[in-house]
């Protein structure tokens, strides 16, 4: 792809692509333009989610968060970006400055390189690679290199600690979250992103999380580990604040600071984006086939790609906000029991539903009569667990609504969208 | 057992073991020969009618020009009764006998007391400084201590400060060799988990911490002597800065000290003016401890909205008193201000909605799995190392005494309300650890609640202040005002001299001594329980080092 | 609603790992229930009024009208009720109060220095309390942020001013909470970080209610004393005009 373009532009500048002599500026060029939009992209999803965590964060704590910034604090990303740029940056006098100066840039490059194979729309991905989920399990690895390189060269005991706990963990959550994802590997035979969401359909019914009770499973066990992958509470254990202080960035500042910040807001998109493509049918949109999509030319096309687009970040957007609900909610665990969760809990229950796919896959045809029973039981069980959800919810509210109004004179109702 | 069977088996067992029985305002003292002091501590504490088990605090007062005075305050947990020993020591060999074989709290009782004044514990096993620098010259608690002009070439004097310039700084410290294998870390002076300015010095193996030793004195403020500089009314608002978290509790010691030493009757509407501001104050206090708590552990939402509902009582305070902070609400005799109806009545419509927010707690996160996990069964402290180090309040009713002065040594109007006194009974793992601490904190609330609702409903009309004179100069003699603060007792131990300013006062914390017993817990624990634990005994800095 | 307290007593699987496979399911239940309670809750936070106070803009009306009578901010002194009679300065137990008076001409006698340093003070009301005229008193303002240290010493007396003397309850009244902070605070009303540089002190304006178009109606009554002339005591500030325009009522 990447030298069909390149000779795109040499054909546009009026040279031969075939007998070009210096072809490798060009590819050189297009990387570093490519590299430039894929990193204008990534900041204008990484960087917003702060903004919204924040907000988020905030109504759940009862404040309000950012609001000063733009229009509603939007811009309150941007402010902090330009802030971290025009700080100091300060690099330890006893630190390893190579390594030091250079982890932050393979902890970004790390979760940059996972935005590759993320399918955005229809044909909205820069790699589709038939081993897309096993690239995507891999570079994350560059993660942890990052982190520990961090840790070590910051000369910093505490940072040093942030940084092997890192190590352990993503290393050992490596293998739960693998596992998870396998089952959905099996399911439908192929490790390429987009082939996985084909294999979906649009409606709830057709996704991997309600095909069977295994693969339901699998999605809780893969947003658990995913979760933890990405350091985030429960899991913050190498930044832990309240213990590391702030793990193994807590010498950093400035723009090193940011690429570290960068990466875990970013991290955020890939922990929802895979979970969506393989669990929750990806980009599909209800009556309309994969096929006729890539059918479709012209406008249309430039039109269902926006589509597409729209639903991967819509179902994206409930899973981060679900994820950034969960760190709002939950204490952290401590490093004994982060490896109890992940070798005794996650591990043996990702095993047991690679088996159960495996043994349904073989035994229960598909859309038979049974396939859709199982279907059936998966929906029922989602579909009960949101209504409880809602019950609950409403219980803690009315719980408080007359005893507030009492004491405050002021009604308790205030919706999210209801803005300060 | 009463003071005079006391004395009497103490003369029994030591002939001439006792100089004087004294009167005082205070328990019951007798005061015996210096060099008895190690065998007489013995003697009552292994005596089995009198197992005095808890040394709760000892004093040393400066007596010049010939002595100086220590004091201990024994008390026995089984047995209920309590007796004060003296001992004079000549002032130019300070010399006693140290009873920290005896009483593992005696430990940093007595290096404070060397630190400050001078008096040489023979046969401590560590007597160092506490509160000062170890390299601090002279003990600032004797009389006739003279403030030096600089410290490390810095000014001690406020005026004389200059501005050190950069290159004066050392850029780097020399490098500690590790031991063992161990690596050492200072968790402190400035870390998010010391509530404060607090140092642990960790010597960990990994994530395992092998010892952890507390460094206090970073807050060390001198209130002691502060207060010997002022009048006794003078030094109510100094109080408030002893425990910031408990303002009204250490207003109440102190000023039911001074209503002691000068005989001053508190009239019943200001009794309760005082029991309502200061269980909503325990409330507060409980609510911030129990939230950071959380907050340590990781979770931000539960103390966030623990904060919340501080607001509301802040705000009441207000109300009250006219501050959110700082109370300065007590005064000798009395109240500043009488609590409104209106006042009242938004405290009852606050406890009405605060119930149902209790309960919304428990479900976000004292139920919560992870949360129960991280604090059952960490760092269990046993009655007996309890009783030995003299942990007070909820940490010592969390490992299963029942102990809480409110009810064993009454005050004010307490013996006419009715509540219970929750003590730990290993709720989800053993009795005494972190998640008793932290459970024991939110039942205790729950009997804050109790308190309050009969209190608003039998506050009587009447006066809020006593007629006091307004130079007040109380004859010399002793007395010792305790009350049950959020982190235990707050004790003000006062001496007077005939003079308007007390001649020497004693502060006694909750948390001077829930400090050491972390080092006595801390091996085998991780990093991520060490953090715990100072929440879980809700340590507060400031009150540490007073 | 399921509440998950009061826990039961001694429950022996909780708090450690309990073996074998209920023990390992109990275990993945409970997880699961409380992560689902605690979800629960946070969510209904979505719905719920949040706590908010957007100090100091958005809000109705300043946070100073607002504040309880019983608030200790900081101390205002209204000079025409001072006797002089140094009670408070002795009773502040870090002098952070500062009192000069000297005999004038007349034969009475001027407060010619009410300095307080507000940096110092700990708003404890000591002195509030052991003025017996109302002179002194916690008002309700707490802006006061400077741009220099020097400014956050307040004088309030600028001129020596002759002390009124009058019977017990024939005192003028007291100035309202507040007012006599506005012209005594440096930049009062500004933002403080707007301030540039730190503006001259505004003369002080007694004679000259500040906020108020309507002459003071009460000065007149004050040199009731049975002292022959003690001059129309309070209003002769004479007049460096005040350099300040009076500023509005509300920051
Ligand atoms: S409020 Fe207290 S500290 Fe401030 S001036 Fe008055 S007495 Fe002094
Ligand atoms: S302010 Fe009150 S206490 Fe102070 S000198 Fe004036 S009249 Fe006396």
């Amino acid at each position: 792809m990447l030298r069909d373009v390149a000779n795109w532009i040499e054909r546009l500048l009026g040279l031969d692509p075939a007998t070009f002599a210096y072809s490798w500026i060009t590819s050189v060029v297009v990387i570093g333009v490519m590299a430039l939009v894929a990193f204008v992209f990534i900041a204008f999803f990484a960087g917003p989610v702060t903004w919204w965590e924040r907000r988020l964060a905030g109504r759940i704590q009862s404040r309000i968060g950012p609001n000063r910034v733009g229009p509603q604090g939007v811009l309150q990303w941007l402010a902090d970006g330009i802030k971290c740029f025009l700080k100091e940056d300060l690099i330890p006098a006893q630190a390893d400055k190579g390594l030091y100066m250079f982890a932050p840039y393979l902890v970004f490059g790390g979760y940059m390189a996972t935005f590759a194979v993320l399918p955005f729309g229809a044909n909205l991905i820069a790699a589709d690679l038939d081993v897309g989920l096993l690239y995507l399990l891999a570079i994350t690895g560059l993660v942890v290199i990052g982190s520990l390189m961090a840790g070590w060269s910051s000369n910093n005991k505490w940072a040093l600690f942030g940084g092997i706990r890192s190590a352990a963990q993503l290393v050992s959550y490596e293998i739960p979250s693998a596992f998870s994802l396998m089952s959905v590997v099996l399911a439908a035979g192929t490790m390429s992103m987009q082939g996985i969401i084909r294999q979906q359909g649009a409606w709830p019914w057709d996704w991997f999380v309600f095909r069977n009770p295994f693969l339901f499973l699998a999605f809780f066990l893969s947003l658990t580990s995913s979760i933890a992958e990405g350091n985030r509470t429960p899991f913050d254990l190498p930044e832990g604040e309240s213990e590391l202080v702030a793990g193994y960035h807590v010498e950093y500042s400035g723009m090193r600071f940011l690429w570290f910040m960068f990466a875990e807001w970013g991290n955020l998109w890939v922990i929802a984006s895979i979970a969506t493509v393989c669990f929750l049918g990806g980009w599909q949109i209800p009556g309309m086939s994969p096929a006729e999509i890539a059918a479709s030319t012209g406008l249309a096309f430039w039109g269902w790609q926006a589509l597409t687009l729209g639903v991967f970040v819509a179902k994206a957007s409930v899973l981060v906000a679900f994820v950034i609900q969960v760190r709002w909610t939950l204490p952290r665990l401590r490093v004994d029991q982060l490896m109890i969760t992940c070798w005794k809990y996650l591990v043996p229950g990702a095993l047991f539903c690679l088996a159960g796919v495996l043994v349904l896959l073989a035994v229960v045809p598909e859309n038979g009569i049974a396939d859709w029973a199982l279907r059936g039981v998966s929906l029922a069980a989602g579909l009960a667990i949101a209504v409880a959800y809602v019950w609950k919810t409403r219980a803690a509210y009315m719980a408080d609504r007359d005893l507030y109004r009492r004491m405050e004179g002021k009604e308790l109702w205030y919706p999210p969208f209801r803005l300060p | 057992m009463t003071f005079a069977e006391i004395t009497q088996r103490l003369g029994t067992a030591f002939p001439d073991g006792i100089e004087v029985v004294e009167d005082t305002l205070m328990d019951p003292a007798v005061r015996i020969r210096a060099d008895l002091a190690h065998a007489v501590c013995l003697w009552l504490r292994d005596d089995p009618d009198l197992h005095m088990d808890t040394l709760r605090v000892i004093t040393a007062t400066d007596r010049p020009p010939e002595s100086i005075d220590v004091v201990w305050h024994l008390l026995s947990m089984r047995h209920r009764h309590t007796l004060v020993l003296k001992a004079r020591l000549p002032r130019e060999t300070p010399d006693v006998s140290t009873v920290s074989d005896l009483w593992a709290s005696a430990n940093w009782f007595e290096r404070e007391q060397w630190d400050l004044m001078g008096v040489n514990f023979t046969g401590h096993p560590d007597l160092r400084r506490l509160m000062m620098p170890i390299d601090w010259v002279g003990h600032p608690l004797r009389k006739d201590y003279v403030r030096p002009d600089s410290y490390h070439g810095i000014p001690t004097s406020r005026d004389a400060v200059t501005p050190v310039t950069r290159a004066e700084i050392p850029r780097h410290l020399p490098k500690a060799e590790p031991t063992d294998d161990l690596m050492l870390i200072n968790m402190g002076p400035v870390h998010p988990a010391t509530h404060g300015v607090l140092n642990f010095l960790l010597e960990t193996d990994g994530e395992i911490v092998r010892h952890a030793k507390p460094d206090v004195g970073y807050l060390h403020r001198s209130i002691e002597k502060i207060a010997e500089m002022n009048t006794y009314a003078g030094t109510m608002p100094y109080t408030d800065r002893v425990d910031y978290l408990g303002g009204m509790m250490t207003n109440q010691g102190w000023a039911m000290a001074c209503e002691r030493l000068l005989g001053i009757e508190v009239p019943r509407r200001a009794e309760f003016c005082r029991v309502i501001a200061c269980e909503l104050n325990r409330i507060a206090s409980h609510l911030v401890g129990t939230g950071s708590m959380s907050m340590d552990l990781g979770a931000y939402t539960p103390f966030i909205h623990w904060l919340r509902e501080r607001e509301t009582i802040n705000d009441i305070m207000e109300r009250i008193c006219g501050a959110r902070l700082t109370y300065t609400y007590m005064r000798i005799g009395g109240v500043c201000r009488d609590i409104d109806r209106e006042t009242l009545d938004k405290i009852s419509a606050w406890l009405d909605h605060f119930e149902p927010i209790c309960a919304e707690f428990d479900r976000l996160i004292t139920g919560n799995e992870i949360f129960v996990h991280r604090l059952a069964n960490v760092a269990v402290l046993t009655k007996e190392v309890a009783l030995s180090y003299s942990i007070v309040g909820p940490n010592l009713r969390a490992s299963g005494v029942k102990w809480d002065l409110r009810r064993d040594e009454p005050y004010s109007v307490y013996p006419e309300l009715d509540f219970d006194i929750p003590v730990g009974l290993g709720w989800r793992g053993t009795v005494g650890d972190c998640y008793d601490r932290l459970l024991l904190r939110l039942f205790e609330i729950r009997e804050c609640i109790k308190i309050l609702r009969q209190a608003i409903a039998m506050i009587p009309d009447g006066e809020v202040r006593a007629k006091v004179p307004r130079i007040l100069k109380p004859a010399a003699n002793e007395a010792y005002g305790r009350v049950e603060a959020p982190r235990g007792e707050a004790g003000f131990y006062v001496t007077s001299d005939g003079t308007d300013k007390p001649w020497r006062v004693r502060i006694r914390t909750g948390c001077f001594t829930a400090m050491p017993v972390i080092e006595h817990m801390s091996p085998g624990l991780m990093i991520a329980d060490i953090v715990a634990v100072i929440g879980s005994l809700d340590v507060i800095a400031p009150e540490v080092d007073r | 609603m399921v509440s998950a307290f009061p826990p039961p007593v001694g429950d022996p699987t909780s708090g450690r790992g309990s073996g074998g496979l209920p023990g390992w399911l109990g275990n993945v239940r409970k997880a699961a229930s409380s992560v689902f309670e605690g979800l629960a809750v946070t969510m209904s936070w979505m719905f719920r009024r949040p706590m908010t106070v957007q100090y100091p803009d958005k809000i109705a009306r300043p946070v100073q009208e607002v504040l309880p009578d019983a608030y200790r901010g900081i101390l205002e002194l209204d000079v025409r009720l001072c006797t002089g009679c140094l009670l408070c300065e002795k009773t502040c137990p870090i002098q952070c109060i500062d009192i000069a008076v000297e005999k004038n001409a007349a034969g009475g006698r001027d407060i010619t220095k009410f300095d307080i340093d507000i940096s110092k003070c700990m708003y404890c009301g000591l002195c509030q309390e052991s003025c017996s005229f109302g002179a002194l008193r916690h008002s309700g303002e707490f802006e006061a942020s400077q741009s220099d240290r020097a400014n956050l010493v307040l004088h309030f007396v600028t001129q020596p001013q002759p002390i009124a003397r009058y019977k017990a309850g024939e005192a003028p009244p007291r100035r309202p909470r507040g007012s006599i902070l506005k012209d005594v605070i440096v930049g009062y009303g500004t933002r403080a970080g707007k301030v540039k540089g730190a503006p001259t002190p505004p003369p002080p304006a007694w004679d000259k209610p500040a906020p108020a178009p309507k002459p003071e109606p009460e000065p007149v009554a004050l040199p009731q004393a049975p002292a022959p002339a003690p001059a129309p005591a309070p209003a002769p500030a004479p007049a460096p005009a005040p350099a300040t325009p009076p500023k509005e009522e509300t920051p």
